[in-house]
């Protein structure tokens, strides 16, 4: 089942036992009178499988070392130790040139159209850089797939859009030329860094019914990654929560939303706002916030907060076990199935 | 506090964006009024007209704003702010921008302090911060801390405490809780709701989010392109908006306890505040747009006990409802 790893022949991203730590750097004093090295855990341990044409979902705070993760599985971030295979192949024991060629298959939406986009480049340029570079489509027939393209994202009429420049946009048009842009190539796979987070509110369900779209037009297996839990059960089917650098629990998202197991993920339901004016109630929300990577507690990295924890919790690290059919979780209120 | 009227421009070379058009709403006394609109809508410059901190190249063009039977246009600049702080206080959004990282946090109180009561003592001003921090769960000890030593949540929470320092009977909080997460955002909003209780504060929030104003807000306002679209009770807002605005824009909001809702889109984006369609400024984007729209701005009608709504469509339905 999904994020045990081991053989699945229909996973398309596997992950396994993943770590980043980064170095942390010290004045010249320090090193000279301390021998231990630190460093921040931003990822620790994480194993999960994505199948072809999942949503897959990375669900945390700030500081859980979702984006990092998101990173490493792009191929843009070398990992501590750890595998990554996509589509059967170990993405880091690829050489430069090959690992170029196979970076064809992804692509990427981040959260900040702006700075994604070159502000001197027009629109038809900006869409048309990865065709030229990373596909065999002829210079002549560039323009007109471009157009298409526009066409696709709800640009239209596609030639006004071409010679425009990014600041003449909105910033949810914006964010469809990045889209238009990262599916330019026909990408098997799709990370989405908190593509919504900064569009208008009433422009984003427009964006996400648009990647939606994408992902059944193209078969694309997209990795979203996103604090905002709302966004994450609307377009996921599978899910991942992530906490201080660990996943927490993880399975189907309708699984998951109504019967959330680990207290962290109970917590982070509760928390979030709902649009209902009748429903206003006292809520348990934890106390404190996020640790440091740098010095994780021991044990459950969420202990400290947890309202049900016990004397196991801060000695011993749970094992992300499988609880009902496809759903883990790691804490030690459940033993397992 | 009430609002008559007010509209502020800024100007920039020869382009000028209206932000904030013929603006009238009221501010009663104890209550949390939400103010919902999207980047752009004017609701933050409404937020800082109120403060009286619109500066070159803003300028307030027109409107009254009464606070306890003064008009702040009037006042000076030494009684205006006298006014800030002691009456009316503001949270911004980002905790680290609006506190300075070479000062401790003691410090910041005594500065605040000290600039609204010249006289008050270094002792006093530290023994005040230390009885509001100790109100919002920061231990005392920690005065002598920089900003840098706090988390985010415990720096907004610094921010909630400089706002009420000086017991003013209204704060006005321009998303507060943006820059947090969302457990450290329920934190604040429950620090801000038991606050509210215990210093008997008026609230003005600011915010997109339209779960946080159905959890904080007996009244909401939605702004819509500088101007309000409708003014009414919370739950009249979720159960029976009356401007096509609202109802598109509540529909477009995701609600994770609702199993598989489907959102709608609304079509477009938010028009330009420097070139405004003509008419009403929602009608490029409305389904129910018809000739008028087009050619005249909509006024408010009232379209319940508590509420009114700027839309003509709701103008018939009135008189409907006063012809019974």
């Amino acid at each position: 089942m999904f994020p045990t790893g081991g053989c699945n022949r229909s996973s398309f991203i596997e992950v396994k036992s993943l770590k980043k730590y980064f170095p942390v750097q010290k004045g010249l004093v320090a090193q000279l009178f301390s021998r231990t090295s630190q460093s921040v855990k931003a990822v620790d341990n994480v194993t999960f499988n994505v199948e072809k044409g999942d949503v897959f979902g990375l669900v945390g705070e700030s500081g859980s070392g979702k984006t990092t993760t998101g990173k490493i599985t792009a191929g843009l971030l070398r990992p501590t130790s750890g595998e990554v295979m996509i589509d059967g192949i170990d993405l880091y024991s690829l050489e430069r040139k090959k690992l170029r060629a196979f970076r064809r298959k992804m692509q990427f939406v981040f959260q900040d159209p702006l700075s994604s986009l070159n502000p001197k480049m027009t629109i038809g340029n900006a869409i048309s850089e990865p065709l030229r570079y990373l596909s065999d489509v002829p210079a002549s027939k560039r323009r007109g797939q471009v157009l298409e393209l526009l066409e696709r994202v709800g640009l239209s009429p596609a030639d006004s859009f071409y010679s425009r420049y990014p600041h003449h946009l909105s910033g949810g048009q914006r964010q469809r030329v990045v889209i238009a842009r990262a599916i330019s190539i026909d990408p098997e796979y799709l990370i989405a860094d908190e593509p919504v987070a900064m569009v208008d509110v009433s422009v984003r369900a427009q964006i996400m019914e648009l990647l939606l779209k994408m992902q059944r037009e193209l078969n694309l297996t997209i990795l979203l990654i996103t604090h905002d839990l709302a966004v994450a059960k609307y377009m996921c089917n599978k899910i991942s929560v992530m906490y201080l650098g660990k996943i927490m629990e993880a399975g189907r998202t309708k699984d998951i939303f109504a019967n959330p197991l680990h207290p962290y993920t109970q917590a982070l339901l509760q928390a979030v706002p709902i649009p209902n004016p009748r429903q206003r109630s006292e809520k348990k929300i934890p106390v404190g916030e996020i640790p440091s990577a740098l010095n994780p507690p021991s044990g459950c990295v969420f202990h400290p907060r947890c309202p049900l924890v016990f004397d196991r919790c801060s000695v011993e690290i749970p094992e992300l076990l499988e609880r009902d059919t496809g759903h883990f979780v790691a804490c030690h209120l459940y033993p397992g199935k | 506090m009430d609002i008559q009227g007010l509209s502020v421009e800024y100007r920039t070379g020869d382009v000028t964006a209206r932000a904030v058009q013929d603006v009238s709403l009221e501010l009663r006394k104890g209550e949390t009024l939400g103010l919902v609109g999207e980047s752009g809508s004017g609701k933050s410059t409404l937020g800082l007209a109120l403060m009286g901190l619109i500066q070159p190249p803003g300028y307030i063009t027109a409107g009254e704003i009464t606070f306890d039977g003064v008009d702040l246009r009037r006042l000076g600049s030494d009684d205006l702010r006298n006014l800030r702080g002691t009456k009316i206080a503001m949270i911004f959004q980002d905790p680290m921008t609006s506190l300075n990282p070479v000062k401790k946090i003691g410090d910041h109180f005594i500065e605040y302090i000290q600039a609204h009561d010249a006289h008050a003592s270094k002792q006093k001003a530290r023994a005040i911060a230390e009885t509001v921090l100790a109100d919002l769960g920061i231990p005392a000890s920690r005065v002598d801390d920089y900003p840098h030593q706090f988390s985010g949540g415990m720096r907004q929470r610094v921010m909630v405490g400089l706002a009420l320092a000086l017991n003013p009977s209204l704060i006005i909080a321009d998303e507060p809780t943006t820059a947090l997460d969302v457990i450290v955002e329920a934190q604040i909003l429950k620090l801000l709701r038991d606050l509210k209780t215990k210093y008997s504060l008026s609230l003005l929030l600011i915010t997109h989010n339209m779960g946080i104003v159905a959890e904080m807000a007996d009244r909401v306002a939605v702004m819509y392109a500088g101007k309000i679209a409708e003014v009414a009770p919370t739950t009249e807002i979720f159960e029976d908006p009356k401007h096509p605005y609202t109802k598109a824009l509540l529909d477009t909001i995701p609600n994770i306890q609702v199993e598989d809702k489907i959102l709608n889109t609304i079509p477009g984006s938010p028009p330009s505040l420097t070139d405004p369609p003509p008419g009403c400024p929602f009608h490029p984007r409305c389904p129910y747009a018809f000739e008028r729209c087009r050619a005249e701005v909509p006024e408010s009608v009232v379209t319940g006990t508590d509420s009114e709504a700027a839309c003509f469509l709701l103008e018939g339905v009135i008189a409907r409802h006063s012809s019974k």
